[in-house]
């Protein structure tokens, strides 16, 4: 059986993810290892950042159903000697701009509209920690056949 | 007698025979060579993020009446050849000390 909209979709955000390496101009490598809804990382998959595709919500409107998809990112990685924040934030803007990158080319593009919502790190690592994360959400929004999942119905 | 005098008169020995060979080092003090327990486990960070990785957890516990002061943050223990830092206190009961480390 084919994949829904949704999954081509989170198909999508984590093979774009994998482009956050230092080699292609970002300044984290956290694109290394993107997993998908792992609760347990193993410190040799660091850095690594995990992807959350979050409950959506849905309306019926013009004979579509209209969904709005909330992701949530996560950056993990071992801050060594630098500061916890500075690696924090530059997980952060990477994050941001390999999302939101209007060079982005998907095909099919069944993504309407992609929003930053909110990120950063609500928790620093204590003294003896050696992993730093942050997290990021974005709403991707798409539209589906009503009744119908798998059709993008445009 | 109540369990704080036992204890206060037992761990020492307990320490003694049972703890690893270790130099307690403050920064500007003298090494103190003593004995301590290590612990080695597992700690799930960052906390605050639905994934977590998996590092090493490693906590001292030593005998304060042969430390002299009180260790914080940033001084080191020494165990065969690796270097612990202090990161925080977890306990302190004033007989033994409980310190979060990490091998630098």
């Amino acid at each position: 059986m084919s994949d829904t909209i949704r999954e081509i979709i989170i198909q999508d955000v984590i093979a774009r993810l994998a482009n956050i390496r230092m080699a292609n101009g970002y300044n984290t490598d956290i694109g290394r290892n993107v997993l998908r809804a792992r609760k347990i990382i193993s410190a040799d998959d660091l850095p690594s950042c995990i992807v959350w595709p979050k409950s959506e919500t849905a309306e019926s409107k013009y004979g579509l159903t209209v969904c709005t998809m909330p992701v949530l990112i996560e950056g993990l990685v071992e801050f060594g000697d630098d500061n916890p924040s500075v690696i924090s934030e530059k997980m952060l803007g990477d994050f941001i701009k390999n999302v939101l990158s209007p060079l982005w080319s998907r095909s099919p593009d069944y993504i309407n509209s992609i929003a930053y919502v909110s990120g950063g790190t609500d928790e620093y690592p204590d003294e003896e920690d050696l992993t730093v994360g942050t997290s990021v959400m974005f709403n991707v929004a798409y539209t589906t056949a009503i009744g119908d999942p798998y059709s993008h119905g445009i | 007698m109540g369990i704080r005098q036992v204890m206060q008169e037992s761990l020492p020995d307990i320490f003694d025979a049972m703890g690893e060979d270790v130099v307690f080092i403050v920064a500007g003090g003298t090494p103190i060579n003593c004995k301590a327990f290590i612990d080695f486990g597992v700690a799930l960070e960052p906390e605050g993020f639905e994934g977590m990785a998996v590092q090493r957890g490693i906590i001292i516990e030593a005998l304060l009446s042969v430390l002299e002061a009180e260790p914080k943050r940033g001084d080191n223990f020494v165990i065969d050849d690796i270097t612990y830092e202090v990161g925080r206190v977890l306990a302190n009961d004033g007989f033994t000390i409980k310190l979060a480390v990490k091998a630098v």
